[in-house]
């Protein structure tokens, strides 16, 4: 009797243990303190501390909150995984890349290849590198990355890049409602390692301020602009090349304004604007072919700006 | 015997009382959740505070409203009574795998409930890849004049079927305001109408709406009075507008938006569906620019778009007046 009796209790202690492996495993919604501790199991009554440990816990294609402020080290993102910190605020104080994200190392079971980091405050202070990387060198055709209602601020170091997307394999980058400020180079960069993979931007809702370029491209973007604000910018607001295969940039409704050169287009970039302001250029307004839909505003530009139609006349329709 | 009748008296009128309270505790205007402590027996009070929406739901009364107050998972709920819920300020958010996040059934809306509205604020939806809906809208002859709003939501991870964002299946009419909100990564449409038994009117206004990843954009059909502005639809596989027309005529008319990188910029797909756009950018399409006819105010611009875009002018040439 006692024998089974003793059978029963490991029984039901194994139970209980699959029962707590299964409900982890389970979790689809993982939690990080800024008073949390990475020994806790992150649920959201037992926090977890650090982003990295969190994200390190979190299944793939489940979503990391913060409960409060939080200050972390740099994180690495090597899943399919929602970031999302409303309301919370994510200090970062270390050197280097703040977020980087290799879809090199993604499970080859991760099919979506999919990461969302939302309402993040990325503060670089002294060294950083980069606020958020993105990486592949094999192909990733269908990776997107999504970057919405973020801060970056302050990326001293070289490159200095606030986004920096240098995948080699192709993918697509949305970022919306994003403010990036204080980068010693360019603001959201586009530059594969190598190749010219076709890489689908569309960045809406940004704010640009102080940076060496704003936007740049290069071979194998396609890019559309609309509804934000590039100034202060000490060489050019928006920037198009294509050494390898051509570059596409389509501008609709920004104010560029008070940057060294408003738009630069360097050969194999093709730069089309349409209702923009350009104005208070200290450089040039323009240089290089930068085509127009003939509604832009320009005013109080140095040097030159030289912007060359689209296509013939047109006029609006039934419009009152 | 006198004696006992008392008793009982005294009884039922304390079982009576004790029951008032309880439904008035039950129903309160303004209830709370909070992610840690919370307790779905309690009242949902500010300071006994439930735990899941569903578990305040039933406790606020109609056009009350649920608040969170802290950060926290609240969990999937049917909606068949006006309310508000809204979190602003703290996180609050609603995992859906393998399943809809919130049901919104006017069939089973009281009669005496005439307003008939909903209005869901400040909640992140999280299908965990496997969602189904974040928001369903269901209702036949009972929807006539319902109104519901979405508002500051974030919708994703819907790829179970039909993997829809918000769905419309409203057949008695009514309205729908979608207001900066993010939609992402979906199987089917992030923002679909369609009524399957009716074409009563449905007004629809969305503005400020970002879509990304998914088969169609917005699709509208029988009845649907469509206006979309300043938003952004990327990467939607077969179309970012879409409007049909089986049972009777839809509208969908678009002001400002951007449609990058979806296989058809906008699609017509029965004459029945009048589509008109405005200072807009199609670009990128990677099958066609536009399909079927695609009313234009003349003002959009059209760029690295594969197979055809074809724009059909609204009206005579306009001039602006009065401008410097």
């Amino acid at each position: 009797m006692n024998k089974s009796y003793t059978i029963f209790k490991v029984l039901v202690a194994a139970s209980f243990m699959l029962a707590s492996v299964s409900v982890a495993n389970a979790q689809v919604r993982v939690w990080v303190s800024g008073v949390g501790l990475d020994t806790n199991p992150c649920s959201r009554t037992a926090p977890c501390k650090t982003l990295s440990h969190t994200v390190a816990m979190a299944p793939v294609n489940s979503e990391v909150n913060c409960l409060d402020p939080v200050a972390t080290g740099n994180v690495s993102i090597t899943k399919s995984i929602t970031i999302d910190c409303h309301e919370g605020f994510v200090a970062n104080d270390s050197t280097g890349t703040t977020i980087l994200i290799n879809f090199d190392l993604f499970d080859a079971s991760d099919a979506r290849k999919s990461v969302r980091l939302r309402n993040l405050n990325i503060h670089g202070v002294t060294s950083n590198t980069r606020g958020i990387r993105i990486f592949s060198s094999v192909p990733v055709p269908d990776s997107a990355v999504h970057i919405e209602d973020c801060v970056i601020d302050g990326i001293p170091g070289t490159p200095g890049s606030g986004i920096a997307d240098n995948r080699t394999g192709g993918g697509r980058l949305l970022i919306t409602n994003t403010t990036i400020r204080n980068t010693s180079g360019t603001a959201i960069s586009h530059l594969p390692n190598s190749g010219s993979t076709r890489v689908d931007i569309t960045i809406d809702n940004v704010r640009i301020y102080n940076c060496a370029f704003g936007i740049a491209v290069s071979s194998g973007a396609r890019v559309v602009v609309t509804n934000s604000v590039i100034a202060d910018c000490s060489n050019a607001g928006l920037y198009a090349e294509g050494p390898i295969a051509p570059s596409d940039f389509h501008a609709n409704n920004l104010a560029l304004n008070n940057n060294a050169t408003a738009i630069q287009q360097v050969a194999g970039g093709t730069i089309r604007i349409g209702n923009s302001q350009i104005t208070n250029s200290t450089a040039n307004g323009t240089i290089g072919t930068v085509f127009s839909y003939g509604n832009n505003r320009v005013l109080g530009n140095a040097g030159t700006t030289a912007l060359t139609p689209v296509g013939a006349d047109s006029h609006s329709n039934g419009q009152q | 015997m006198k004696n006992v009748h008392t008793i009982f008296r005294a009884l039922l009128f304390c079982t009576l009382a004790l029951a008032f309270v309880s439904a008035t505790q039950a129903q309160s205007n303004h209830t709370w959740v909070t992610g840690a402590g919370g307790d779905d027996g309690g009242p949902c009070s500010r300071t006994s505070p439930c735990s899941t929406f569903s578990g305040a739901y039933s406790k606020t009364a109609t056009n009350g409203e649920i608040n969170c107050l802290t950060p926290g998972g609240y969990g999937a709920v049917t909606i068949t009574k006006s309310i508000t819920i809204n979190c602003h300020d703290v996180f609050g958010g609603a995992s859906h795998s393998s399943s809809q996040g919130v049901l919104i059934n006017f069939d089973s809306f009281s009669g005496t409930d005439t307003t008939k509205s909903v209005r869901l604020r400040n909640i992140s939806y999280q299908g965990v890849d496997t969602g189904t809906r974040a928001i369903r809208i269901l209702g036949g002859a009972n929807s006539a004049g319902s109104k519901v709003s979405v508002e500051n939501c974030v919708i994703d991870g819907n790829f179970g079927t039909p993997g829809r964002g918000i769905e419309d299946t409203r057949s008695g009419g009514g309205s729908l305001l979608v207001t900066n909100t993010t939609i992402r990564n979906l199987g089917g449409t992030a923002i679909s109408h369609a009524s399957p038994n009716g074409s009563a009117r449905i007004d629809i206004a969305l503005d400020n709406v970002r879509i990304f990843n998914c088969l169609y954009g917005v699709a509208v059909r029988d009845g649907g009075n469509m206006v979309i502005t300043n938003s952004v639809i990327a990467s939607c596989e077969s179309a970012g507008l879409y409007a049909e027309a089986i049972l009777a005529a839809s509208t969908l008319h678009a002001n400002n938006v951007a449609l990058n990188n979806n296989g058809i910029g906008i699609q017509q797909a029965s004459s029945g569906a009048n589509i008109r756009i405005g200072n807009s950018d199609i670009t990128n399409s990677t099958t066609n620019g536009t399909s079927g006819t695609v009313n234009s105010y003349g003002n959009n611009r059209v760029a690295g778009n594969a197979g055809t875009t074809t724009l059909t002018p609204v009206g005579p040439d306009s001039h602006d007046k009065g401008q410097q």
